[in-house]
């Protein structure tokens, strides 16, 4: 009996643990624009997302050429001459989402979102809030941080330099489902 | 009245070259449904060259034909591996699972995260509705 007690916390406990939430579609959006001059701003549509529901440790990672932009050039100097898309293609995101419990989420709904953001091989540290809500067995997370060129050493000429925010408020909106 | 005609020809045209590059500056990102296609593959075929060398598959505009394993809201799965999503605006309604089917889009990229190819900007090649 205690045996039999003892494998069905188990596979609770594993099943528990196993419970993961994912986007393959999620949207990552940059705004680097300088009032004046042509805003500078892109979307990401395609970024993923995994999110461990038991322990609130989530990771996200996207690839740079996937950022669209509304002119073909910006896109263009995005990818060659600033992120080095081809040398460096992804952005990986990992951390953790504060005090998380997927059965209170409606109850609070902000929570500290830190972790490490990998560009080009560089790290930074990330703090921000997050916004979560729940509604039937979709996640719905929002968040917004700032970074910097100079964070991840992108050179910007001195010819842009001005049309380039210095401080470039990323934000983040995804809609996580459960995983099988 | 010649003379005329004349002038305003040579206007046009040199403001023509003028607004050029400003034309060139905002032009928009091209689409998908004009881009070359780099090379048609199965599902299957592509996995294994981008497994091998996969910053040279980097944006690649690729046709690919394969069996739709999974249908999301944004996009499918072709195989089992290769996730196809959808260029925006379009949908995945009408399609059916364990079907064929040929798809236009462009790879991002393999995602270690969720074990599998990317595309993105996919359009319907075959069957076309």
């Amino acid at each position: 009996m205690k045996k039999a007690l003892f494998i069905l916390l188990l596979t609770l406990s594993y099943s528990s643990f196993s419970q993961k939430y994912f986007t393959r579609t999620g949207n990552t959006n940059f705004k680097a624009s300088v009032a004046v001059f042509e805003p500078i701003e892109a979307t990401n549509n395609s970024t993923s997302v995994l999110l461990n529901t038991e322990t609130g440790a989530l990771v996200a990672q996207l690839f740079m050429t996937a950022f669209q932009f509304r002119v073909a050039l910006m896109q263009e100097h995005f990818n060659e001459n600033y992120m080095d898309s081809y040398k460096y293609p992804k952005a990986i995101f990992k951390g953790e989402l504060s005090n998380f419990n997927l059965l209170k989420v409606n109850e609070k709904e902000k929570h500290t979102l830190t972790g490490i953001l990998t560009i080009r091989g560089i790290t930074k540290e990330i703090k921000t809030t997050a916004f979560l809500k729940k509604e039937n067995n979709t996640l719905f997370l929002k968040a917004t941080f700032i970074v910097s060129p100079k964070d991840f050493k992108i050179e910007i000429p001195a010819i842009v330099e001005k049309k380039i925010a210095e401080n470039i408020e990323v934000s983040i909106n995804y809609t996580l489902n459960e995983k099988e | 009245m010649k003379k005329n005609r004349i002038k305003f020809l040579i206007v046009l045209v040199i403001s023509i070259i003028l607004l050029f590059p400003f034309y060139k500056l905002f032009k928009e990102p091209e689409g998908i449904e004009t881009k070359k296609i780099y090379s048609a593959y199965s599902a299957k075929d592509l996995l294994l060259k981008v497994e091998k060398n996969d910053t040279f598959w980097n944006a690649k505009i690729v046709e690919i034909n394969g069996t739709i394993t999974a249908i999301g809201k944004k996009g499918i799965t072709l195989d089992g591996k290769i996730y196809c999503q959808f260029k925006e605006g379009l949908n995945t309604k009408n399609l059916q699972p364990n079907t064929t089917i040929t798809l236009k889009g462009r790879i991002i990229g393999y995602d270690d995260l969720l074990e599998e190819l990317k595309l993105d900007q996919c359009i319907k090649i075959k069957p076309s509705l």
